[in-house]
């Protein structure tokens, strides 16, 4: 039972003032089990100018590069979109080339393997590295 | 006289487009919870099998396991998700110098994963054919080893 007087003073120990409650967060949330995200598999195009765009709307897009297929683009989304990106297969020894139209660690980056992702999230301006493989020894390589 | 569409499936939707035809996750939980908030009526917690023939078996209903590796073991396994299935595993506890070794039926980037530290996870994607890696320690000095 919220606690909203304690005396002649007004305490709030459930509510925005104070925090939600588990329940009144559970309420607000969409409960996801499993975790199921929306897919698209496309093949890159031929060069930055050639670049294949990635879907907005499907949160994950899993690429395939090869000989004069290496380039994708990414528009901008809306303020928190999650974009996943998966270099499911290299053929040729291609790597593969992002290119966010903003991006805000730097400005593409490139994978040179196969099975490798990152996790890019829009803030408003630009996308964000929020996780994947992005080390000191780089997998995918920010530039 | 050519048509030119600024805002279509042709040429990329708009911004409320795309709002329009999105879940906003706010806030997204994965698994239910109970009303204390504490994991256990969905968020699955599972002990290792003692070696890889008798590997425990990861939910497939559940986005994310807790995992303990002890003296009896630390192999658990996974089998194929559906297509975009995220499976989040956690290597809650270590006991008795027992790493995790985490299996998936179809991976990717090589046959397993080995964790030899606790409070580390690793998070995977059904691809249709493979679990792929999309999060996690996995790095130059691994944390999540690849083999």
């Amino acid at each position: 039972m919220p606690k909203i007087a304690d005396g002649d003073k007004q305490v709030l120990t459930s509510g925005y003032g104070t925090g939600l409650t588990n329940t009144q967060k559970l309420s607000r949330a969409w409960v996801l089990k499993p975790v199921v995200y929306s897919t698209e598999n496309i093949t890159a195009g031929n060069g930055s100018g050639n670049a294949t765009a990635l879907s907005t709307t499907t949160t994950v897009s899993m690429v395939a590069t090869k000989t004069n297929a290496t380039h994708v683009s990414l528009a901008d989304g809306v303020e928190g979109q999650l974009k996943i990106i998966i270099h499911k297969t290299r053929g040729g020894s291609n790597d593969l080339v992002i290119t966010p139209a903003n991006f805000g660690a730097g400005t593409t980056l490139t994978s040179n393997l196969a099975a490798r992702a990152v996790q890019l999230l829009f803030d408003g301006s630009n996308w964000q590295v929020v996780a994947g493989e992005i080390t000191g020894t780089a997998e995918m390589v920010i530039a | 006289m050519a048509t030119i569409l600024t805002s279509a499936y042709g040429t990329g939707l708009t911004k409320k487009q795309k709002e329009a035809i999105s879940f906003r996750l706010d806030a997204g939980i994965s698994d239910s919870q109970n009303a204390s908030g504490a994991a256990g009526e969905d968020i699955e917690t599972v002990t290792g099998g003692a070696d890889a023939d008798n590997a425990t078996a990861l939910s497939l209903n559940t986005t994310t396991s807790l995992c303990i590796s002890s003296g009896a073991g630390g192999h658990v396994s996974l089998a194929d998700g559906v297509l975009g299935q995220v499976k989040r595993i956690i290597h809650t506890v270590l006991l008795s110098s027992a790493d995790l070794v985490i299996t998936p039926a179809n991976f990717a980037a090589g046959t397993n994963i080995t964790s030899d530290t606790q409070k580390r996870s690793v998070t995977l994607m059904f691809d249709g054919s493979n679990w792929q890696v999309i999060a996690g320690e996995i790095t130059g000095t691994a944390e999540f080893v690849i083999a």
